[in-house]
């Protein structure tokens, strides 16, 4: 990471400071609509919580907090290597660039095999979509959040296929910038939805 | 290059043609939209197709001849992100072609509720059934406006005149349309009202209004353009 000694800043540097925001302002607006439908999501949730205590309760105990915890686990450490990708991409370094974009994509795709893992011991345990209110809102809840995290996992391999050279990873700074902002978002929603729908009682 | 202005005339006319028949039809006649919920009993829906019989054929006939006014709207649309493909315009094609099954999906549950609407002495059973089949034809195919919007935001992405098309920003906000839309295939799993029957938040109000309002913001950066440039590039790069 860049370290800025604030005394030896000169007026350029401030300046410079100032003017960079990683991503496009698209990406910021993108990510910022996207929290909002989120938040409704959330929203609905408590609502419908307070409406049934005992059939969120019930659901909630069916709920393994481990495979949820792993997939948070899993997520924080795929949004380092998503840090450390986009920090290379800054200095141009395309060997550790591509080094961290597969982690990060190694990192989703564990994600998808643990959800996997979870849904299919929920339907074999006889639990869908249609079952009860709770399950209607986890299995829609974390499904809007798996196409996010498939959505980010192409956005991935897009980067990993377009850049293959230092000069085309010049052209993709901003871009990576604004892959891992929205990797960053995936996971921070994650550990939302992990806390309110696995541990708050 | 093709002469613009016409082109943004005849979109123009078609938005507001689209607007005053698909609304007025299905939100002021009829009374379709907002949508019953899904739960209403048998009584409540036959009750309804044989009170309105007029208000229903005529708000639905309207609707469905206001849908016909998206295809100019959208081909236009094409004809502005064909200038920037390079080779076979694949995204402008694809974006017309969807645009298409949008219009179909949007009529052709017009003319099942109009089948339902049509004999006032029909059981009410088969009341009840097409009245079921014209909602989950109407709310569950997102797909077409989906595809439409990832095709308008990739040409966007990769225009990089000093005058693309549509902002930058406006291709993001294409891509969030086209996430936000993406729950209503969660529809036909719910009988009983709530945030995914086809009268719910993120079913209707949300993947509904969420592409509206990405084409007013179209229409009102258009507008703005139009009055500041004579030239008249479709939007500008300045917004």
């Amino acid at each position: 990471m860049n370290t800025i000694n604030v005394d030896k800043m000169t007026a350029s540097d401030s300046e410079s400071l100032i003017e960079h925001h990683p991503a496009e302002i698209g990406v910021w607006l993108f990510i910022f609509a996207d929290m909002c439908i989120f938040a409704m999501y959330f929203g609905v949730f408590v609502w419908e919580k307070n409406l049934n205590p005992a059939i969120f309760a019930e659901g909630q105990a069916t709920l393994s907090a481990q495979l949820g915890g792993l997939n948070t686990v899993i997520l924080l450490i795929s949004s380092y290597f998503a840090a450390k990708a986009v920090h290379s991409a800054r200095v141009f370094n395309i060997d550790a660039y591509r080094r961290f974009i597969k982690l990060t994509i190694f990192c989703g795709l564990a994600f998808l095999c643990v959800k996997f893992v979870e849904y299919s011991d929920k339907f074999s345990a006889g639990f869908d979509i249609a079952t009860n209110a709770f399950y209607r809102n986890y299995f829609s809840f974390t499904g809007f959040h798996l196409l996010h995290v498939i959505l980010g996992l192409s956005f991935l391999a897009w980067l990993l296929f377009s850049t293959k050279t230092a000069e085309q990873l010049k052209e993709n700074v901003k871009a990576s910038e604004g892959v891992g902002l929205y990797w960053h978002m995936v996971d921070l929603l994650w550990v939302v939805l992990f806390s309110l729908i696995y541990l708050v009682p | 290059m093709t002469d613009r202005k016409p082109l943004i005339i005849v979109a123009t006319i078609s938005m507001v043609m689209t607007t005053i028949l698909y609304a007025g039809g299905m939100f002021y006649i009829s009374g379709f939209l907002p949508p019953p919920s899904p739960a209403l009993s048998q009584i409540e829906v036959v009750s309804f197709y044989q009170q309105n019989h007029t208000a229903i054929i005529t708000g639905l006939t309207m609707a469905f001849v206001g849908t016909g006014f998206m295809l100019p709207l959208c081909v236009i649309g094409s004809v502005f992100m064909a200038e920037v493909e390079e080779g076979f315009p694949y995204f402008s094609v694809m974006q017309a072609l969807c645009a298409l099954a949008t219009v179909i999906f949007t009529a052709l549950p017009n003319f099942i509720w109009m089948t339902a609407a049509f004999r006032v002495d029909r059981s009410p059973e088969l009341i009840a059934l097409l009245h079921d089949l014209g909602w989950i034809m109407w709310a569950t195919p997102s797909w077409g406006f989906a595809f439409q919007l990832i095709c308008v935001a990739v040409v966007g992405l990769k225009d990089k005149r000093p005058k693309p098309f549509i902002p930058r920003w406006m291709s993001y906000l294409a891509l969030w349309v086209a996430v936000g839309v993406a729950p209503t295939p969660l529809v036909p799993f719910f009988v009983e009202a709530g945030p995914f029957a086809w009268n719910g938040l993120f079913t209707f109000w949300v993947a509904f209004f969420s592409p509206i309002l990405w084409i007013i913001i179209l229409f009102v950066l258009i507008a703005i353009n139009i009055r500041s440039n004579e030239q008249g590039d479709l939007v500008g790069s300045r917004l």
